[in-house]
């Protein structure tokens, strides 16, 4: 929410002066109107047009009582033809301290674009209120509406003069997304059969059609028919507008174990335990929610899946008749209930040369080599080597007897 | 050059003391420099915690206007703050985008970045990858501009006139905010840099001082001249910081205000929350000490005084600008203070200043940093491996509130580095407090808790908690559920292999007959069983719980902790409704019987607002009312029979011995249910647990069952703590919990 915003000058007599305002009297006092000011103009005026050094740049500046932030970009045009051969603006726009800044810093840049090439072109600034500027907007109307349009509709759109429009818009900036790995599964957060248009990005939309929450970026690519990197810029841009997900690649090998905020679920916070059982009931009756929490408490750090259901079979408990086991560990995953305990493999003889920095070739060692220094785990040398869980077991069984061990993190 | 020697032997003695592996001399010569950058990289990316500070600097304002007196480094790069790229618990070196978001605004075409939304998208295609490496190779050349020269129009340029891009005769001026600012928060960004800071004016009434003092003003004052350096001055070489001590402490120099600037760097979508936590923590502190400092000893002018009479004949003398600040960083005590705290923050370590004021000023800057992690990070935030990972909070009171100040006293003491060395550092350190901390490492096991070593010590347990407190805050110590060996533990999921290296080197060194770290982490990870089934031989325990200890200091192991709920089966959640509908009917029984009698003498309805005279005649209205009343209690009447009849009906419960094993017919409908919080109970979760303890014929299990169930069986506490808080064996309390087995909903997690 834009609380004021102000066009000043620097004027070669008087100093920093605001010249218009908006609402009235929010910067400095005007006839009329008896609203409190913002903040103190003169204690602020140094950073609003400040030396020359820090002009040309975006600026902002908090003031005394740490209410409001005052976002500006003060310019400095050098040239003959002005007094002191120099013409200094700033817009500026205030907005709340706890207010969100990074959306406007682009409206700022681009009013001081916008209004250095004008002024450069035809004086817009310095010879405003001058009879040439009869057919032209005010200043002093453009802020309002600026004020007013960016705070109703998050953008505006607004003809200066019949060659200049300003077009802006509030953009929200996201985290950036972590990386996307080539053996993480995608799952889709919204659908996008709904909202994919003729306009969207060809390779877009080839890899949106693969994403099925079961196949992993590699075979997304391959079954898409897209390169492996462009997959996932595609998808870290899904990533990054938070419509997608991605979790670890489900195996019935896998292991997963419970987190502390397994209480949260056996607790029914949010409702959790009926979201979940809609989620993975649909093999057959749909069971009380007590089996939903006493499979996640067994799960272990060194029971496989496989392991796991033969331990409910050998309870009466056939898990496979009842629930959907990949949605229940994806449930688990993304509710944060569980993780996964991922698999890695660790030479010694691999570290001690890593350490040394001799990049001696281990005897026998071969395309497995560098994936045993415990930062590779299992699921990315399945995928990268296209290899499963038991040839890649035989495979580390030609290294050296009794040097590489099996991690699980 | 200057930083370079300066940083490396400091960089190794900040080393934090959460890193095990301390220094092993790595073999390669080569690499080491390298090696010990990255390494140094890694453990405060462990953190999660870089600050961003890109540089610190003191501004004045004197007599002669504002003063740029110092600053450190002496080149700083106003790069954005480097921080670990990495997300969740993902270790693979995979090359990782450098995330240039906050790099885009540096561009000085104003179009380039007018839409901030699309240059952070456009990190994400390759050519700009390739493009944002390339600068990261920019970055690390040698530092330049050492030297003077003179540029094209004969000016003489200094090097330490420029600090970033911008001339320090600027950036005084800009940073010497109006007394408006005051003990204020002033936070000035100056595109991609924030200067963040707590201005100190002098006092209206012209003195540093509180307490009044007569000023004697020993200079004639002049008028700045156009070269306000050295104006004042009599002659530079009347200006050894040897015969500062003989100045008059009173001479403020006409100061009004001074100023240390933290000049930050952060990436955009963090920048409010670091900035927040370093402002609070350190650059208010920070300020305001030098503020104490200039108030009882005339600190701040004093040296700002000499730094800047140091600055001046060096720029006569021309000299280099590595030499001038090796110089300045020997001789002020405020340089190097300000050299200390840019070090100790960037590589987020506890800053200890002295300042040799009188009386010596002592104080300790740090941004706290959780000592664990109490979840893993989402796959979305940032990692913070290599963090012990535990859901056992020691400093959780009673009412399972955080209260940092109330430390559990079952909980002990994990020292984070080597006990010969932290004492050593104590006692350099010298204070009052040296000696009993000194003996609270020596008492405290990591295998005792507080109170066990109070009450073996014969010492009061709550100063010892104190003193412990104390290591923890000085980051020296963790508290961590006592070792033990019947316990289990697990390889941490948030452990950070990217350190097996080194780490396996000093574990090799610390415990030369052991099993390597892969080896011995690849046993303990492989199926969690008590601890006390890896040592070899019952010789080899303590040092297996040495090992264990070193595990987790450094992060690598964690403990496997139990929780449970209590579980009641379809057998007695039936039992107990069976219990409660014959309670229902012996209750109707006599309220029928009850109602029968009293009938004519009191109005069952509770419809006695109306005296009714029991004489008088009837009239209609009463008559309708007596007719209702008649039907009501007929119905009431055959409800009860229909009631009793259904129940009469049901099969009696029977308790079998294995309740969750009872498939009888009745049984079949029914759910078993989990009492979510036993210390709330409603009124049937009452009778379940009631219903439960009925069935333990032992009476000391029957006893526990009722003092453990509410308090344990929460999901939250982790049984193998009971022990320690009841004062009981662990033998015996796992034995008591055995017989719980059935009811009770257990799982295991960290």
């Amino acid at each position: 929410m834009i609380q004021g915003i102000f066009f000043a000058r620097f004027l070669p007599q008087q100093g920093t002066r605001v010249v218009h305002q908006s609402p009235p009297g929010c910067i400095v006092s005007e006839p009329g109107v008896d609203k409190p000011r913002l903040f103190d103009f003169e204690t602020m005026a140094e950073y609003i047009i400040p030396r020359q050094a820090f002009c040309n740049r975006y600026v902002t500046i908090c003031d005394p009582d740490d209410r409001y932030r005052i976002l500006g970009h003060p310019v400095c045009i050098q040239d003959e033809k002005y007094e002191r051969n120099e013409f200094m603006f700033n817009f500026c726009i205030v907005i709340g301290v706890g207010v969100d800044k990074i959306p406007y810093e682009a409206v700022v840049r681009r009013l001081a674009s916008t209004f250095t090439e004008m002024e450069i072109q035809n004086q817009y600034l310095s010879l405003e209120g001058g009879s040439k500027s009869q057919d032209r907007r005010s200043i002093a109307a453009l802020l309002e509406i600026i004020k007013e349009d960016l705070n109703n509709y998050n953008e505006c759109m607004i003809p200066v003069d019949d060659a200049t429009t300003i077009n802006m818009k509030l953009f929200p900036i996201y985290k950036h997304p972590p990386p996307v790995k080539s053996w993480h599964v995608p799952i889709a957060k919204m659908k996008f059969a709904e909202i994919i248009d003729d306009t969207w990005d060809l390779t877009m939309k080839k890899v949106i059609k693969e994403i099925d929450g079961i196949k992993d970026v590699r075979r997304i690519a391959h079954d898409a028919d897209v390169a492996l990197d462009l997959t996932k810029i595609a998808l870290q841009h899904l990533l990054y507008y938070d419509s997608i997900l991605m979790i670890d690649l489900f195996l019935f090998g896998n292991i997963y174990a419970p987190t502390p905020s397994i209480n949260d679920f056996v607790s029914d916070k949010d409702g959790m335990q009926d979201e979940c059982a809609n989620y993975v009931y649909i093999n057959g009756p749909r069971l009380s929610n007590f089996y939903l929490c006493r499979l996640f408490t067994s799960l272990c750090t060194s029971r496989t899946l496989k392991e796991w259901i033969k331990l409910h079979l050998d309870q009466n408990f056939p898990v496979l008749n009842y629930v959907d086991v990949r949605r229940l560990i994806q449930f688990g995953v993304i509710k944060g209930l569980i993780y996964r305990v991922n698999k890695y493999a660790v030479s010694s003889q691999y570290l001690a040369s890593l350490v040394t920095g001799q990049s001696a070739k281990i005897d026998r060692g071969d395309v497995l080599q560098k994936y045993i220094d415990g930062r590779h785990c299992f699921d990315q040398i399945t995928v990268e080597q296209n290899m499963g869980d038991a040839k890649i077991m035989e495979q580390l069984r030609q290294f050296q007897k009794g040097d590489v061990e099996i991690l699980y993190r | 050059m200057a930083q370079e020697q300066e940083l490396a032997p400091l960089a190794l003695r900040s080393l934090p003391s959460k890193q095990p592996k301390r220094s092993p001399p790595l073999p390669s010569e080569g690499r080491l420099g390298n090696a010990e950058e990255q390494r140094q990289k890694m453990v405060f990316a462990t953190l999660g915690n870089y600050a961003g500070l890109k540089a610190i600097g003191l501004v004045i304002r004197s007599k002669d206007g504002p003063r740029f007196v110092f600053h450190y480094p002496a080149h700083p790069s106003n790069k954005a703050a480097e921080r670990e790229l990495r997300f969740g618990t993902e270790l693979d070196p995979e090359p990782v985008e450098d995330d240039d978001l906050s790099n885009d605004s540096d561009e000085s075409d104003l179009e380039e970045s007018d839409y901030s939304a699309l240059p952070a998208l456009s990190t994400l295609n390759i050519t700009e990858k390739v493009g944002s490496q390339k600068r990261k190779l920019d970055h690390e050349d040698q530092p330049k501009g050492d030297d003077h020269f003179d540029n094209e129009d004969g000016e003489h340029v200094v090097p330490w006139e420029h600090v970033f891009e911008f001339p320090t005769t600027d950036l005084e001026s800009i940073l010497t905010p109006s007394r408006a600012f005051h003990k204020k928060k002033f936070e000035l960004s100056l595109d991609p840099l924030r200067f963040v800071t707590y201005p100190m004016h002098i006092r209206e009434d012209g003195t540093w001082k509180k307490k009044k003092k007569i000023r004697k003003s020993k200079k004639s004052k002049k008028e700045g001249s156009g070269d306000p350096e050295g104006s004042e001055e009599k002659s530079d070489e009347a200006k050894k910081p040897s015969d500062d001590s003989s100045e008059d402490g009173d001479d403020t120099g006409g100061m009004t205000m001074f100023n240390v600037v933290f000049i930050l760097n952060l990436p955009k979508e963090e920048q409010d929350q670091r900035i927040h936590e370093i402002y609070e923590h350190i650059i208010k502190k920070f300020n305001k000490a030098m503020n104490h400092a200039q108030a009882s000893s005339n600190f701040v002018w004093k040296e700002s005084e000499m730094i800047l009479t140091m600055k001046e004949k060096a720029r006569e003398e021309r000299r280099p600008m590595s030499w001038v600040w090796n110089e300045i960083l020997l001789q002020s005590t405020l340089a190097a203070a300000i050299r200390d705290v840019f070090l100790a923050i960037s590589n987020n370590k506890i800053a200890i200043l002295r300042l040799a004021t009188s009386p010596p000023l002592e104080l300790s800057l740090q941004i706290p940093v959780p000592p664990y992690l109490t979840s893993l990070p989402n796959p979305d935030e940032r990692a913070m491996l290599g963090l012990l990972l535990t859901s056992a909070n020691p400093i959780i009171d009673e009412e399972g509130n955080e209260d940092p100040t109330h430390l559990n006293k079952h909980f002990a003491l994990l020292l984070l580095d080597d006990e010969t060395k932290i004492i050593s550092e104590i006692q350099a350190d010298n204070t009052e407090l040296s000696a009993p901390l000194i003996e609270c490492i020596r008492l405290c096991k990591p295998t005792l808790s507080f109170l066990q070593v109070a009450q073996t010590n014969s010492i009061e347990v709550n100063s010892l908690l104190i003193l412990a407190q104390h290591l923890i805050y000085w980051r020296k110590a963790i508290a961590i559920p006592p070792l033990h060996a019947r316990e289990t533990y697990i390889v941490s999921p948030n452990c950070d292999s990217r350190k097996l290296p080194e780490a396996s080197v000093a574990w090799r060194k610390a415990f030369p007959l052991a099993p390597s770290l892969p080896s011995f982490l690849a046993t303990l990870s492989a199926a969690p069983r008590p601890y006390k089934t890896f040592p070899p031989s019952k010789d080899h325990r303590q040092t297996y719980i040495d090992m264990l200890a070193w595990a987790i200091r450094g992060g690598w192991a964690s403990q496997l902790r139990t929780v449970a709920w209590i579980c009641v089966w379809p057998e007695i959640l039936y039992e107990v409704q069976y219990q409660l509908q014959a309670e229902a009917l012996e209750k109707a029984k006599h309220k029928s019987q009850a109602s029968s009698q009293s009938a004519e003498s009191t109005d069952e309805s509770g419809n006695d607002k109306k005296p009714v005279d029991p004489n008088a005649p009837m009239t209609t209205e009463q008559a309708a009312e007596q007719a209702r009343l008649y039907r009501l209690a007929k119905k009431a009447d055959e409800d009860a029979k229909e009631f009793a009849a259904e129940f009469a009906k049901m099969p009696t419960p029977i308790a079998t011995s294995h309740p969750s094993n009872n498939r009888a017919a009745h049984l079949k409908t029914m759910a078993p249910y989990i009492i979510k919080d036993p210390h709330k109970v409603s009124h049937e979760e009452s009778l379940y647990i009631a219903a439960l303890g009925k069935r333990w014929t032992d009476p000391k299990v029957r006893e526990c069952w009722f003092r453990f169930s509410g308090k344990y069986f929460n999901g939250r506490e982790a049984l193998e703590m009971i022990a320690l808080q009841e004062g009981m064996k662990r033998k015996e309390t796992w034995s008591i919990l055995m017989h719980y087995q059935e009811n009770i909903l257990v799982c295991k997690h960290w």
